[in-house]
């Protein structure tokens, strides 16, 4: 059965073109509203600013990268979205939460839930591959800082001191020595 | 084939590593190769996904920049607050006082005070160099120091006009110093763009108009003001005191 695409879609594809109204319009329905759960739980409005941006960066991501298809209301979504990622980083802090949070979910759609454990899926997948990246060496870890930032591989072979033969040959071995990494680390889980 | 050498061919195809022959055998291989498309599909994931962490676009840089906008006019910064002692504190609340009676006018009348917006600067960014700069103009602004803080936004605004958030406060802060024409200029090219200010400048360009006295042209520039922004209902209620 085809995916039922809610019309809350349209705050995806405004994240996604960077479209300034569409952004305020989120910021003036939602950004009060985790103003006044954070600080209720702790948190400082420092905090429910960037949690607020990392959630919203999160999502673009997740559109413009992933064609993320919403099939629930967006707000709900971005709440529950920032009121987890709060939660983790309160554990992190050791901060005690002051909402019982089980209480306070209860009239988000299951719908809701499956779209931000798929996004918190893939932020956990995206930190794996980075610290995958951090335990290659620093040559290899240099070699593709370089070519995904999209220089010149004759540029790149040059600001490293290398032949582009050698260039093209050690990035393809970094390459797959990271896809490697990543595997044994999901293993090891 | 082994695993390491599957994943060895995946990283040359597609970083462009193979001869024409090579690539041409690959690929036959591949349609066949059920575990070989599974490691291409999970190359491809594990390469965009660090592309996204270690080397952002230009387009996400210029999302992350709204978001920063944003987050400056709907989260407040929490400034520190200095702690006053016995009768010190009675004069500053006195003294502030005075000032929110100077600043709030009700014997003026004045439709420009009464009507004026973004009389709090909030930096959401934090930094050095330039942002340095933005958090000493804010602290001057935020007082109520307008002369101060444009002399400060100035310099900065010049070196990067594009950065919307200067040039919405620095606009302010000429229309505050009696420089409503320069203000406008500003201000105008704000409203031209596609920022987040873009009807926060637009609402200023007419209570520069408003401050002049010039309410025929302050009537013009209000009425631009689309119905689902937010200054729409202020700017509404303005426009029929000035009629």
């Amino acid at each position: 059965m085809a995916k039922n695409i809610h019309t809350d879609q349209r705050f995806i594809v405004g994240l996604v073109n960077n479209d300034a109204v569409i952004i305020n319009d989120i910021y003036k329905r939602c950004a009060h509203k985790i103003k006044s759960w954070i600080t209720f739980n702790n948190g400082s409005e420092d905090d429910a600013a960037d949690i607020f941006q990392e959630a919203l960066m999160d999502i673009y991501r997740q559109g413009k990268y992933k064609s993320l298809e919403l099939t629930c209301p967006f707000e709900p979504y971005l709440l529950l979205v920032c009121k987890r990622k709060w939660l983790n980083q309160i554990k992190k802090r050791s901060i005690l939460p002051v909402t019982n949070s089980e209480e306070d979910l209860l009239h988000i759609g299951e719908d809701t839930f499956a779209q931000a454990d798929e996004l918190e899926d893939q932020a956990r997948q995206s930190d794996l591959f980075y610290s995958a990246f951090e335990k290659l060496g620093a040559r290899c870890q240099e070699i593709i800082s370089w070519s995904m930032k999209g220089e010149a591989q004759e540029k790149v072979a040059e600001a490293l001191g290398v032949t582009y033969g050698y260039l093209r040959k050690k990035k393809s071995e970094c390459m797959a020595s990271l896809i490697k990494m990543v595997q044994s680390i999901k293993t090891e889980e | 084939m082994a695993n390491e050498d599957k994943l060895t061919n995946v990283a040359r195809y597609v970083e462009g590593d193979m001869e024409a022959g090579e690539l041409q055998a690959f690929e036959v291989l591949l349609r066949e190769d059920s575990e070989l498309q599974a490691l291409l599909t999970e190359y491809k994931e594990i390469h965009q996904s660090l592309k996204m962490k270690i080397a952002p676009d230009a387009r996400d840089k210029a999302l992350e920049n709204t978001l920063n906008e944003l987050n400056g006019k709907y989260f407040r910064k929490e400034g520190k607050t200095m702690a006053l002692n016995g009768y010190l504190k009675w004069i500053s609340v006195a003294a502030v006082l005075v000032i929110g009676l100077l600043v709030w006018a009700p014997w003026s009348g004045g439709l420009y005070e009464k009507y004026a917006t973004g009389r709090e600067m909030s930096v959401a960014e934090r930094g050095t160099g330039a942002e340095q700069k933005i958090e000493d103009a804010a602290a001057l602004y935020n007082t109520g120091d307008f002369s101060g803080a444009a002399k400060i936004l100035a310099p900065v605004y010049q070196s990067n006009p594009e950065r919307a958030m200067v040039a919405y406060y620095y606009g302010i802060s000429l229309i505050e110093n009696n420089q409503e024409q320069e203000a406008r200029k500003v201000l105008l090219k704000l409203y031209e763009g596609s920022s987040v200010f873009k009807y926060d400048a637009l609402y200023n360009i007419g209570l520069s108009y408003v401050k002049e006295k010039n309410n025929k042209e302050a009537l013009v520039w209000l009425a631009k003001i689309p119905a689902d922004d937010n200054n729409y209902a202020q700017a509404k209620e303005l426009i029929e005191k000035l009629k």
